[in-house]
């Protein structure tokens, strides 16, 4: 792995711990937050590619 | 979420339902970062019914929807999230229930499964996303190494986690 991309995935690793040291009502509220956000990008989802990857 | 978790311990002191305790995403939440989900798993112990040994879960959507919570499915909506309750279906689920742990969410006593349970049952289960819960269970630093060995060890998962680690040597 690249240098670069090891620097990538310590610091998303670092803020995985970050949030996981969150107090859970917190944590619960962002969850909240996000589902509010994923309702939003449901309500303008692009439609399916007419020819999707499919498995052998 | 308290007002759900305000409602359980209340059918709980009813008797509707046994000891629960909060698992699946919303359980992995007390313990690592928020993941995405919309459902509530709540594993339940379930009173046996008075006239044989036959366990139920009508009584649990009896009170529910007598109460104006709508059934969806498997699931109760209660406060736009999808409730599902769930009797422990393995002796691994048994025990994570029997060994579930209380905590306070704002002020709400809650019950949730163990960091480790948790782990462990997505070894078990075992599909892409849950090696992937394992993965943030441990970059966490929040499982216990002998309590989760000795789990892994009385569930007969430990070729699991070998063949987990070998997957994902960076665990």
């Amino acid at each position: 792995m690249s240098e670069i991309m090891q620097r990538i995935l310590d610091s998303k690793r670092a803020r995985r711990r970050e949030l996981a040291r969150l107090p859970v009502g917190e944590k619960l509220r962002m969850l909240e937050e996000m589902i509010e956000g994923t309702r939003a990008i449901t309500a303008t989802h692009p439609p399916n590619p007419a020819k999707p990857v499919r498995r052998p | 979420m308290e007002k759900i978790f305000a409602i359980l311990n209340e059918m709980e002191s009813h008797g509707v339902i046994g000891r629960y305790a909060i698992g699946g995403a919303i359980g992995s939440i007390f313990w690592i970062e928020p993941v995405t989900t919309k459902d509530i798993d709540v594993f339940v112990a379930l009173p046996t019914a008075r006239s044989g040994t036959l366990l139920t879960l009508a009584p649990i959507y009896e009170f529910l929807t007598a109460r104006g919570f709508e059934a969806r499915g498997q699931h109760i909506i209660i406060e736009g999230w999808a409730v599902e309750f769930v009797p422990p279906a393995t002796p691994l689920v048994e025990e994570a229930l029997a060994m579930a742990v209380e905590r306070d969410v704002n002020g709400v006593a809650t019950r949730v499964f163990t960091a480790e349970h948790l782990a462990a049952i997505c070894l078990q289960v075992g599909r892409a996303r849950d090696h992937d819960r394992v993965s943030r269970f441990i970059e966490a630093g929040v499982l216990d190494a002998e309590k989760f060995e000795a789990i892994l060890r009385r569930h007969s998962l430990l070729e699991k986690w070998r063949d987990f680690l070998e997957k994902y040597p960076q665990s």
